[in-house]
């Protein structure tokens, strides 16, 4: 489409139950109440000249550019901040106004550069629209008095330019700060004509708290912030919608390019799950589409000793068909297997589970959810009846109390965390349970009621405890017990027990009961109370049954089912609920439907033509293990890396070293290619054309700038190996593919491309019963009918400090990488953290001598790496830290092969380990450090 | 349990942990069920053989396999 551009109503749309109405230049217009002369003038057509005024920010009434005149009042108020009134009558146009206009204008002007012929923003100033709309003719002032125009720039932010000589001190780039990431680093210094945005008190914005998220500059009305893509490509002329690959929390943005050159992404201001915002990955850690690293031909090699060998894609594909026909043949079905990502789009991973089903025979598919939120889709499923998060993100605006457990959303999920700050400065309550004070615990304008700092690996334990306080006070949502649940008396029998008090829990999870006490209290007694979690739940021993834990929580509490309450897992990547959704699990079809169920067989049966295996296939770590058995020979991995992202890498390696094939398609030669007879190239976001679906289930158009570098879709690659296989998988497009799936799937009925299209997104179930789709789950019931209470017996892991290994690892992530950072490594993110860190406690580094900047060697029993050590009382004594976003240092190398019981997970975040000082500094260069098994946390 | 053992029978004891405060025939039949719902048939097998050689396993991992056969 042509360059898009949505309509600033300049004000924020209100809500209320009482509306007014006013007469707007002869215009009758009703609104809700609170609404502001602006926007409802706005909604009419009527379009008052406006500086300071955006419709992301709350009004500030200071350009004086929006003045009207209502009849019986006094002087020419601002618009914008002047909220309408029932019988109002609004005249913008007189010449009164007109003349203030122009006046106003004329001071703005006389002290900016005339250069809008060669200013970046030229064609998208909304100063310069001004001057055209109000009709300035001539600036009687001149330019000779004192002005900014020689201020210099500051360059120093990689992705956007600081210009004050364009800046007119209109503020929005500070209110954006505050008001919509909620990070307040930017500052108005000075007063009247020394006014001058500043970031903090830093020199430049680069070494500022600025988080790059790209608000400020997305809310400048002029070119005084400038994203440098711009500044060097020009002004895009053209739009794409689509969606982050990021985290999962999914966000819509507009791809805005020149020709097909992508010049920016700008958020969507109706993108349902971020609403106008970004953070600093999606909105600028784009350019490794385009990095040369990629890979954009199939390259295919007799043995991983070899040297690759570019060929055309029949050859790669032939060869791809002929191994595993092989293998399939001699040893028999089992024998090969595939594992689909979280990066790829719903119709990719559709097709890989259909492959392997189909043309594979067998059900050996998984996806790299395993490593991450596979536990959520055990315990949500064994408690509510379906494997997914019962909100959406806009829920949390009617929570009053939030409990934070084992996530860090200002890190990991950025534009999630810009919405819980909007309502926790507005006063709801935060409960943050985390071995780490993470940011949330206290921030600008927030502070966590309660910080549980827990020790690792104890959620079980904590959660029980809260639970205990919650029954044996009385605390609990009887009526909500009695009507919506079942397994009521066993777990209140259970959870009564004393061994779950907070007191007898205090020396396990080391949280001071009385603090425990009073957060179960807080969380059952403050009003709507939302649960929300990430890895730091997951990637446990015992990640299942915290999932469960949490679910009987909010049971007990009544927390389920409408607005501000529920359970909410922050998936860690752009289509980890969606890999799940799309029966990549083993021993699931789509939908979560068991695959020994013959009914849903039978529906697959007749629509492919073929039988399918009616047991589950194996999960990826049971892949390895049949590996170095010698009974599984054949691997299709799309997308993921698990040379760098499973547990024990040691014996990942001799596992993928073991396979007659491994077929790996990606964008880049990764470690896990490195055992590759066959590397399919990837496309990247960019190029793909199908769906993602973010954490509230919210599913969102990808669609595609640009045709596939590579020449094929990668499901299209898929369709072919089947096909040559003997399995004609039938499609033409990947809307054919959303086609079958919404044909075949209860929860997705409703879905097409044609229909995301014209509403923008759904979330599922989108059916007949919710042609709309369905916002908050279980509503009126349980997916499963009643919500199942659970007993939760908290079993301790088998991962315990000792002399030997006297501290406890964990893992999380910084905000300006993502993940292994295969993508943003590849950009100017590397800027903000060019290497992992180990944090430590300063009484447990004093103990081992070791100071801030030392590189220190950590141990476990599986391995060793080394890295730079950084002195923090963020972490409780006893536990160190560290990011995994850069594997050549193997910051993970120390994970052990635990993992959940009930699903696999790796325990990642409970790694018992020793620390020391290193003391040849010269042997520590970054990638000579691994000295055994080398492993990365997933997701 | 002994220290070094196959990864169904680490698996198979890891999931025993979990229900060993329960009533052995209800956590026999809770772990057999779960097993039957998630693990491969092959990995079922090889859980099965291995006890069969005379690998170390607790009661209650004995009674889940009893169930299995």
């Amino acid at each position: 489409m042509a360059l898009l551009k949505e309509t600033d109503h300049g004000t924020p749309a209100r809500t209320s139950d009482t509306t007014v109405t006013v007469e707007i230049d002869g215009h009758t217009v009703e609104v809700p109440a609170g609404t502001s002369v602006m926007r409802a003038a706005s909604e009419a057509g009527i379009a008052i000249p406006k500086l300071c005024a955006t419709d992301s920010l709350e009004p500030f009434g200071s350009c004086r550019l929006c003045l009207v005149e209502i009849e019986g009042g006094k002087g020419t108020p601002a618009s914008c901040t002047t909220p309408c009134a029932d019988g109002m009558t609004v005249s913008t146009q007189t010449p009164q106004l007109e003349e203030l206009r122009r006046g106003v204008m004329e001071l703005y002007i006389s002290d900016h550069p005339l250069d809008c012929l060669t200013c970046p923003a030229n064609g998208d100033c909304e100063l310069q629209d001004m001057a055209g709309v109000v009709g300035l003719r001539e600036v009687r002032y001149g330019y000779e008095g004192s002005n900014h125009l020689d201020e210099g720039k500051d360059t120093s932010n990689p992705y956007f330019d600081y210009d004050p000589s364009k800046c007119i001190a209109c503020s929005r780039c500070v209110r954006a700060c505050d008001e919509v990431q909620g990070t307040l680093a930017l500052t108005m210094e000075g007063r009247g004509f020394d006014s001058r945005i500043a970031p903090g008190g830093a020199a430049d914005f680069l070494s500022s708290e600025c988080v790059s998220c790209g608000a400020c500059v997305q809310a400048c009305p002029t070119s005084t912030l400038q994203e440098k893509s711009v500044v060097d490509l020009g002004m895009p002329n053209r739009t794409v919608l689509t969606t982050c690959a990021y985290c999962g929390v999914g966000c819509s943005f507009k791809a805005e390019l020149r020709g097909d050159q992508l010049v920016r992404m700008v958020p969507y201001k109706d993108g349902g799950a971020n609403e106008g915002h970004s953070c600093v990955k999606g909105r600028f850690a784009f350019g490794y589409a385009d990095h040369p690293d990629r890979v954009l031909s199939p390259m295919i090699r007799d043995s991983i000793d070899e040297e690759w060998r570019e060929v055309d894609w029949d050859t790669a594909l032939g060869e791809v068909a002929r191994r595993f026909s092989a293998i399939r043949s001699a040893v028999g079905p089992g024998a090969i297997g595939g594992i689909t990502s979280s990066r790829t789009t719903n119709e990719e991973v559709y097709a890989v589970q259909k492959m392997v089903r189909g043309a594979f025979g067998n059900n050996n598919v998984d996806t790299c959810a395993r490593v991450c939120h596979s536990p959520t889709g055990y315990g949500l499923n064994q408690t509510f009846g379906t494997s997914a998060g019962t909100q959406t993100f806009a829920s949390v605006e009617h929570s009053d109390v939030l409990l934070v457990i084992g996530a860090n959303p200002t890190d990991a999920h950025p534009v999630f965390a810009s919405r819980m700050k909007r309502r926790l400065r507005a006063g709801a309550k935060l409960i943050v349970a985390d071995p780490r004070r993470i940011d949330l615990v206290r921030s600008p304008h927030i502070e966590a009621a309660h910080h549980l700092q827990l020790q690792p690996g104890t959620n079980v334990a904590l959660i029980n405890a809260m639970a205990h306080v919650v029954v044996t006070e009385g605390l609990t949502d009887q009526e909500f017990l009695a009507g919506r649940c079942e397994g009521v008396e066993e777990y209140l029998e259970f959870i009564s027990g004393p061994e779950h008090s907070p007191e007898m829990l205090e020396e396990v999870t080391g949280v001071d009961a009385d603090e425990v006490r009073a957060a179960a209290r807080l969380f059952a007694t403050g009003g709507n109370g939302a649960i929300y979690y990430g890895l730091g739940v997951t990637e446990h021993s015992q990640g299942s049954t915290m999932v469960m834990g949490m679910a009987n929580l909010a049971m007990l509490t009544g927390n389920i089912g409408r607005e501000g309450v529920g359970v909410n897992p922050l998936r860690g990547q752009n289509n980890v609920q969606g890999s799940c959704d799309m029966g990549s699990f083993p021993h699931e079809l789509p939908g979560y439907r068991h695959i020994g169920t013959e009914s849903v067989r039978d529906i697959y049966e007749q629509l492919w033509g073929t039988t399918l295996d009616p047991n589950p296939g194996l999960r990826i770590p049971n892949m390895f293990d049949a590996a170095v058995r010698g009974t599984f020979r054949g691997l299709f991995v799309q997308g993921e890396d698990i040379a760098q992202s499973d547990p024990n890498t040691r014996h990942v390696e001799a596992a993928l070293t073991a396979l007659d094939c491994l077929v790996v398609q990606d964008l880049f030669l990764n470690e896990t290619a490195r055992f590759a007879h066959v590397f399919l190239p990837g496309t990247s976001f960019l190029e793909k054309d199908g769906t993602f679906t973010n954490a509230e289930r919210r599913i969102n158009r990808v669609r595609p700038t640009t045709a596939p570098r590579t020449g094929k879709h990668e499901w299209q690659v898929v369709a072919e190996i089947a096909g040559l296989m003997g399995f004609d998988m039938g499609w033409q497009s990947s809307s054919d593919i959303m086609d079958e799936i919404a044909a075949t799937t209860p929860t997705f009925a409703g879905v097409s491309h044609r229909y995301l299209d014209e509403v923008g997104s759904v979330q599922w179930p989108c059916n007949d019963a919710a042609p709309l789709g369905t916002p908050i789950m279980h509503v009126d019931g349980f997916a499963r009918g009643k919500g199942k209470l659970m007993a939760t017996t908290y079993v301790p892991t088998l991962e315990r400090s000792t002399r030997r290994y006297p501290l406890i690892l964990t893992t999380g992530r910084i905000l300006s990488q993502y993940n292994v950072g295969a993508q943003t490594r590849r950009t100017a993110n590397s800027s903000w953290h060019a290497e992992d860190l180990l944090e430590i406690h300063p009484h447990d580094a004093e103990d081992r001598g070791i100071s801030d900047g030392d590189f220190v060697e950590i141990t476990s029993r599986v391995g060793s790496t080394r890295l730079r050590a950084r002195l923090s009382d963020r972490m409780p004594v006893g536990v160190v830290y560290t990011t995994f976003h850069h594997p050549v240092s193997g910051a993970n190398v120390v994970t052990t092969e635990n993992s959940d019981w009930a699903t696999n997970c790796p325990e990642y975040k409970v790694t018992a380990v020793q620390v020391a000082l290193r003391v040849e500094p010269e042997a520590a260069e970054q990638g000579s450090g691994r000295e055994s098994a080398v492993a990365v946390a997933g997701d | 349990m002994s220290g070094t053992t196959t990864p169904e029978l680490r698996m198979a004891h890891e999931i025993a942990r979990q229900f060993a405060g329960r009533p052995h025939d209800e956590a026999v039949e809770t772990i057999a069920g779960h097993l039957r719902k998630f693990w491969a048939p092959v990995m079922i097998a090889n859980l099965v053989e291995e006890t069969d050689r005379g690998a170390d396993v607790d009661p209650l991992v004995a009674g889940v396999v009893e169930a299995l056969r």
